[in-house]
């Protein structure tokens, strides 16, 4: 299988050993790749040596394969710089070659560091993001992909669209200044990427990278530096009868006020509204209190005898981003992918597996390949590191004290 | 389902039995060397194309079925839970047959009241169940390791 010498060239290449990754690598590429892993092979043969016309070789070979990757066309245009006598590489072209390794067949995710906003939630970094390099020149609505540099986004957002979901129009707020938007599960569905429409009528490409569907929470990347996000209210509560305002896509504004239910006044999760959902996008609006503080995210969840829909505290929408934002540190370096399924960060990729660990679903890369039993998965899916069944010695783990192969009893002894 | 639930053998049962085997012999099949001794019910088993085929009467509340089983394959000791999950994404595109686990095995299964069935339909469903797991049972084997069931 050629994506298994591919990514044992890559592995050669990350322990150093260039030489062998050399070998590999280009032994690899005799092989039938998809024009996207050839792409990223020659990217990967590229590091094995530190010849600049060799690497213009790779880049250039690579960008014939796969002209769509606008991280080949940045490396190939660095290194051609380099190649000129007293060149300066061009101002939005890091100084050095991006220190991050190309990605094997999953694309990139991104591992930047997060910045939290002004109130509330203040104790991230300070940000990590290059000064603006971009010109700020309008976008007039035009989709601006990754790779470009982000936009700098300079007036407050109160709100943006999240378009192209399974219900429709929906809403959402940037949570982070690297681009980060928050919005419903229940609007991204199952989906990889969406559009996100700014205010001012920019559009932008979003790229899900997760979600999770117990919260009803999704969280989409865009290629953009934030510089004002939206003041956090500080209170984990919301109180009865609570005016609250309700903003959606197109900068429609609801008035509205928390529900005064005697129940789930100390809910940090979800709190009522007197909104019905019939006046309400697909979800995901950001909910500001009378002091103009973001309470909340507005969602299309009601409870099973009225139509009221329930709004979600913004504590527990940033509780989901830390965790998203340390999942990604405890990642860091290794090659994971966004599972549509399920909605979690998966490290399949990282042992050429083709199921989400978390739900087993198949990853989308996997979807049209020959897929085969890896016995060196077993570690991702915690498989070997159980007791072996006294029954039938599978090693995959128990559920209320039975195998989850066989379903024999623990607690009963083996028939025989 | 077939397993675990209660038995009992009584006289109309053993009419329904009689009914099943006229049906068995009508599309080919020999009752008398298909015929498999249950604890305390009636059953058949049969190859049908490269599949087995495993026919059981079963009553439940005061109601006979008609049961066709194909046991599979024998689960793998690893990648369960993407094999779990593909089997419940499987059940929900089948259509008049569903998909199980007993013990370590991989069943596809149909049940119908046996009231009213008649050879055309008994061979519909034998040969649906059969086609379906001549599809499925070398496919999860390559993708996810195990046994084929009719394999020593
Ligand atoms: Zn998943």
């Amino acid at each position: 299988m050629a994506i298994r010498i591919v990514e044992q060239g890559i592995q050669a290449v990350q322990n150093g050993n260039r030489d062998e990754a050399r070998r590999l690598l280009r032994y690899a590429l005799k092989e039938e790749l998809s024009p996207a892993l050839r792409a990223t092979t020659l990217m990967w043969l590229a590091e094995t040596g530190d010849d600049i016309p060799f690497k213009v070789d790779c880049y250039r070979q690579a960008a014939e394969s796969d002209p769509q990757n606008n991280d080949v066309q940045q490396r190939l245009s660095y290194w051609l710089s380099q190649q000129l006598p007293s060149a300066q590489p061009p101002a939005n072209i890091p100084a050095m070659p991006p220190q991050s390794m190309p990605q094997a067949a999953p694309p990139p995710q991104q591992n930047t560091p997060i910045t939290y906003p002004a109130q509330g939630y203040n104790a991230g970094p300070p940000s990590s993001m290059p000064p603006g390099t971009l010109p700020t020149a309008p976008y007039a609505s035009q989709q601006v992909g990754m790779g470009q540099g982000p936009m700098q986004i300079q007036g407050q957002q109160r709100v943006v669209g999240v378009l192209g979901g399974p219900l429709g129009d929906g809403s959402g707020f940037f949570v982070t200044r690297e681009g980060l938007v928050a919005t419903t599960r229940a609007v991204t569905g199952s989906q990889p990427r969406l559009s996100i429409d700014l205010m001012s009528g920019h559009r932008l490409a979003g790229e899900v990278v997760r979600s999770f569907p117990q919260y009803d929470i999704s969280l989409v990347k865009v290629n953009a530096y934030v510089e004002h996000l939206a003041a956090v209210s500080p209170s984990p509560y919301l109180q009865p009868d609570a005016p609250i305002v309700v903003t959606m896509h197109g900068g429609k504004g609801l008035r509205s006020q928390r529900r005064n239910t005697r129940s789930a006044t100390n809910d940090t999760l979800w709190f009522p509204t007197v909104i019905h959902r019939n006046e309400l996008d697909a979800g995901g609006g950001p909910v500001y209190d009378a002091h103009n503080l973001l309470v909340g995210m507005m969602t299309r969840n009601t409870s099973r005898t009225n139509d009221y829909a329930y709004g979600l505290h913004i504590s527990q929408v940033y509780r989901c981003v830390e965790q998203y934002a340390q999942e990604m540190q405890q990642m860091q370096g290794q090659k994971t992918i966004y599972c549509t399924n399920c909605g979690a960060v998966s490290r399949a990729p990282q042992f050429g597996a083709f199921y989400c660990e978390t739900c087993g679903g198949t990853l989308p890369y996997a979807e049209n390949v020959t897929r085969y039993p890896l016995p060196n998965a077993a570690a991702l899916y915690q498989e070997n590191m159980h007791r072996p069944c006294t029954n039938c010695q599978a090693q995959v783990g128990y559920y209320d004290s039975r195998c989850l192969r066989c379903g024999h009893d623990l607690t009963t002894p083996v028939r025989r | 389902m077939v397993f675990n639930r209660g038995r009992g053998r009584s006289a109309s049962l053993e009419q329904h039995a009689n009914n099943v085997e006229r049906i068995l012999a009508s599309i080919g099949v020999d009752p008398a060397q298909a015929r498999i001794s249950t604890r305390d019910g009636y059953g058949w088993t049969f190859q049908h194309g490269s599949a087995l085929i495993e026919i059981y009467i079963e009553v439940h509340d005061q109601r006979e079925y008609f049961q066709v089983v194909a046991p599979i394959i024998h689960l793998p000791m690893n990648n369960l839970l993407a094999l779990y999950r593909r089997l419940l994404e499987l059940n929900m595109s089948l259509t008049n047959a569903a998909i199980g686990v007993y013990q370590d095995v991989v069943y596809i299964f149909n049940e119908r009241p046996l009231t009213g069935l008649d050879a055309n339909e008994a061979n519909f469903i034998i040969s649906q169940i059969a086609g379906y797991a001549d599809d499925l049972d070398n496919q999860f084997v390559n993708e996810f390791g195990g046994r084929l069931y009719t394999q020593t």
